[in-house]
């Protein structure tokens, strides 16, 4: 490995997985770990990769997620290109070209491993079963995400670090405020977990939604649906944060809690668009407008009861990962009864009681022997 | 006038400011200590973005009972300002502008006397700390606020800059604005008088001789 490849390993690639290391076992789990024995792994995958060579929309569901990954990698190089600590990178400008795509193309081969190793296994026994138009736009697919990914980041690097800072907004039509630097957080920010997001929970909801309730007991939809929002309690924390250490000046600014408080029940009410979307079906195929309409006010009181809970005390993630578990519990029991429709009550009752409660109370606690040790964990 | 009675605030245990009692008339303070002692502390507390015990008002205007008429008086620009990176100087110039019921001529003028450029125009993860700096003093001055604080101001600043700030200063104590102002330079120039210095010593805030 020479100096440039083993630099960008060390700054990129090795940081890439180490920050989704939980990711990557989550996945591995998943995908490895939920069948009883190798032989039902081997099974699982096989027919998982013939019904991609045979079925067409199998095939774009599975570039789907390996462009989801690709967009991921691409984002995570941006982030460390726009850090001050990875200035040095733009001195590949000045090395001779095709070293420098080398290079690039080295560090992507190995930040793209997992989609290469599995798209590597499809082609092979894509071949070996002459599904020649299917292995072919497999290689194509893989080629095509690779080429591009190639292209952005040799594009991220010529364009300097400036110029990739000043990138012109899309966003400016938005009248500036709490929700509109909320939204582009969010969809800015946190684009690749949203997009994650909504693609598992729209499915899931919409395929129960639109099934037939004598199919399926009708309380696996109210489960269902409160997993759905738990899942939203990384997103949920991170807008805390934002507002609490980028936005934190908007504590000195003359805005009331009410207006702060529907500032956030906005953002959650747009962040569960796709879900109010998907469960449509509830009305149409089921003809139950009640239960859509409760489900419709549970969601966004449950999203503003979990951030404003986050109020209550300043959090490490893992305390506020078994608060969220507390609440899916005590919410799964409240969907398991008849009193269901109390769910909006509460949530948003509490939600805004704590709110109103611990806004102005809430401090960021001060880790003396986090502040003490080296701030360099390798880390981008 | 700002008023604070029985003013503490501890981080882990530790207490780090214990202020008595304090009456602040209209005028520009200094306020001096060494690193850590507890002026930023002060300066967030005063702000509303720091929780604390005690009484703080300004004219009579509890900051605990009306918290947002409160915070139309007093404004603050921090020693180190961090803003979202990806919004742009000019959202966030139009967003106080809303709340602080600054008008677009206050906003062009603060611009010309602190020569802001169209840089403003572009996310702030691109600024210099310099341009950070200008932007985070522009907002300060958005509005009628009786009270400004100024954390460290004139770090980052070049000469000019520094000579431009103490004017629009003096300017703004004319027209009735009082300013609270920390700095490790020496202040006391022919056009920045202040009225009163106080110093931050074990916990406790201090008023030094005039000088």
């Amino acid at each position: 490995m020479n100096v440039i490849a083993q630099l960008l390993h060390r700054s990129i690639v090795e940081p890439f997985f180490k920050q989704h290391a939980g990711l990557f076992l989550f996945s591995f789990f998943i995908l490895f770990g939920i069948q009883p024995s190798a032989v039902d792994v081997i099974q699982f995958h096989y027919s998982l990769i013939l019904s991609i060579l045979d079925s067409v929309s199998f095939f774009f569901i599975a570039f789907g997620i390996w462009m989801i990954y690709a967009i991921k990698v691409n984002l995570f190089i941006r982030a460390c290109l726009r850090k001050e600590a990875y200035d040095f990178i733009y001195l590949l400008n000045g090395i001779n070209e095709a070293t420098h795509i080398r290079s690039l193309i080295w560090m992507l081969v190995k930040m793209m491993a997992p989609v290469l190793l599995y798209g590597g296994v499809v082609l092979f026994i894509g071949i070996l079963q002459q599904h020649w138009l299917s292995s072919l736009a497999v290689v194509t697919a893989i080629l095509l995400l690779m080429v591009i990914s190639v292209i952005i980041v040799r594009g991220m690097i010529r364009n300097g670090k400036a110029n990739q800072l000043m990138r012109k907004s899309r966003w400016k039509s938005f009248r500036p405020g709490l929700f509109s630097f909320l939204l582009q957080f969010v969809f800015r920010k946190q684009f690749i977990t949203l997009l994650i997001l909504k693609t598992v929970s729209f499915t899931v909801l919409y395929f129960f939604a639109k099934t037939d309730s004598q199919l399926f007991e009708g309380r696996m939809l109210w489960l269902l649906f409160i997993t759905v929002l738990s899942g939203h309690g990384i997103i949920i924390h991170r807008n805390f944060h934002f507002m609490e250490n980028e936005l934190v000046f908007h504590r000195n600014l003359p805005l009331s809690r009410l207006h702060i408080l529907l500032s956030l029940l906005g953002i959650y009410c747009v962040l569960l668009i796709p879900e109010w979307w998907a469960l449509k079906g509830v009305i149409i195929i089921q003809h139950d407008a009640a239960q859509y309409g409760w489900l419709i006010l549970t969601g966004p009181a449950v999203l503003l009861l979990i951030h404003s809970l986050l109020y209550s005390d300043d959090l490490k993630m893992e305390d506020f990962l078994a608060l969220l578990f507390g609440i899916w519990i005590v919410f799964i029991f409240f969907s398991l009864s008849t009193m269901k429709w109390l769910m909006p009550l509460i949530a948003g009752g509490m939600g805004g009681m704590i709110f109103f409660l611990s806004y102005y109370r809430f401090e960021k606690k001060i880790d003396i022997e986090k502040k003490n040790t080296p701030a360099d964990t390798g880390s981008p | 006038m700002l008023e604070l009675t029985s003013i503490q605030k501890s981080f882990n245990d530790k207490p780090v400011l214990e202020i008595p009692s304090l009456r602040l008339d209209r005028g520009i303070y200094w306020l001096k200590g060494a690193n850590g002692s507890g002026k930023s502390t002060l300066f967030k507390m005063l702000a509303g973005l720091l929780p604390g015990k005690g009484e703080i008002s300004i004219g009579g205007i509890s900051q605990r009972t009306h918290p947002v008429p409160y915070r139309q008086l007093i404004n603050h620009s921090p020693a180190e300002p961090v803003f979202p990176a990806f919004i742009t100087g000019d959202e966030m110039i139009g967003f106080v502008m809303s709340v602080k019921k600054g008008g677009a001529q206050q906003v062009n003028e603060l611009r010309q006397k602190l020569e802001i450029g169209n840089y403003t125009a572009n996310p702030t993860g691109s600024y210099s700390s310099g341009m950070l700096k200008k932007l985070s003093l522009l907002l300060a001055f958005i509005g009628q606020p009786e009270w400004i604080l100024l954390d460290e101001p004139f770090t980052t600043l070049d000469i000019q800059a520094q000579q431009r700030l103490h004017t629009l200063i003096s300017d703004k104590r004319k027209a009735g604005t009082s300013f609270m102002i920390t700095s490790h330079h020496d202040l006391d120039t022919p056009d920045l008088k202040f009225d009163r210095i106080f110093r931050i010593t074990d916990t406790q805030l201090k008023e030094e001789l005039p000088l």
